[in-house]
């Protein structure tokens, strides 16, 4: 039979004609009869069972290998490369076998630490308090930093927040505004005040109450 | 007799290409010899390196693709003469292809040199 000539596939042809999917348009309509051509020959030249299965190994593996290389976007994006960096780091474990405990131990180290840590942070200063709204006297601890007065607002029972708040008032020689606690949740602050009460710290002073 | 002279912007633009890798090297020395088609080329190869180079599919279309784009090698129309296939496309290395190559086998015959100096022969 003439190769190229169209007829009916059979079962591994219809296998290759499925792994030339791989490869770009532009490369099957070029080549596609020349590679079949080709497939054939081996497959012709295999007659035993390992053969032929390491013939399909062999064709699978350079598949993948050509198909990648030629819907790379780029040379170094291909799976030759990415073969030999496992290779090398598969050379590099055998060389050093006790680096990846170290490197593992490592890893755990910084894990554990890590989770340490935040979870101070969160215990200390994320979480809320397990009780409501504090009663008490809160103000911006920023404020003397922007020029800003140092608005208290004060609840009830806020008598030693209150002292605190003079303190830092006459320490900083900020003017201090007592506002009561109902008036300053509609009241607007200025820009800069608004995103220090946002974002920035702000003391809670409870006091209890008595 | 005097060996002939080199084209300085030939030699150039094969430096470029060096070294090259196993497939494009063996496909190179295939067309060194004649013109050849895909299958004709694996064949080639798959005989002169003793059947320990088997060309698969993808990497000997691919290789000749690139071996295209870089003016190493060239198309031809199938000869009339091939009654197997009319669509078959044949490929002839070109002078840039054949410099390429030159200078791979210079190198390579370095090497070799010294290997063969420098490694004593197992007896």
């Amino acid at each position: 039979m003439k190769a190229g000539h169209p007829r009916r596939l059979d079962t591994s042809e219809k296998w290759f004609a499925l792994l030339l999917r791989l490869y770009p348009v532009h490369f099957r309509r070029r080549f596609e009869p020349e590679m079949f051509e080709l497939f054939r020959e081996r497959r012709a030249a295999a007659r035993t069972i390992p053969s032929r299965a390491r013939l399909w190994v062999s064709i699978v593996l350079d598949a993948l290998r050509a198909s990648l290389r030629e819907r790379a976007p780029h040379p170094r994006w291909n799976l030759e490369m990415a073969m030999q960096d496992v290779k090398h780091a598969w050379r590099g474990l055998r060389r050093a076998p006790a680096a990846p405990f170290f490197i593992v131990l490592l890893i755990a180290i910084g894990i554990g630490s890590t989770t340490a840590v935040f979870s101070i942070v969160h215990g200390v200063l994320l979480r809320p308090f397990p009780f409501g709204e504090p009663v008490g006297a809160t103000y911006n601890a920023f404020a003397p930093l922007v020029g800003a007065s140092l608005g208290v607002e004060v609840g009830e029972g806020a008598g030693f927040a209150v002292v605190v708040a003079v303190g830092i008032a006459a320490e900083t020689a900020c003017p201090l505004e007592l506002i009561e606690a109902e008036e300053t949740k509609t009241k607007k602050q200025t820009e800069m005040t608004s995103f220090f009460l946002k974002f920035g710290n702000r003391f809670n002073i409870n006091t209890p109450k008595i | 007799m005097k060996p002939p002279r080199r084209s300085p912007t030939l030699d150039a633009r094969a430096l470029a290409f060096l070294p090259l890798t196993p497939a494009v090297l063996n496909i190179l020395v295939s067309l060194s010899a004649d013109d050849r088609h895909g299958l004709g080329i694996a064949a080639d190869v798959k005989a002169f390196t003793g059947g320990r180079l088997l060309l698969g599919p993808g990497t000997l279309y691919g290789t000749i693709k690139r071996l295209l784009e870089a003016e190493l090698i060239v198309d031809l129309p199938s000869p009339s003469g091939d009654e197997d296939d009319p669509r078959r496309r044949y490929y002839r290395i070109t002078p840039l292809g054949r410099r390429v190559l030159e200078l791979e086998t210079e190198g390579l015959a370095s090497i070799l040199g010294t290997a063969r100096r420098r490694v004593p022969k197992r007896t």
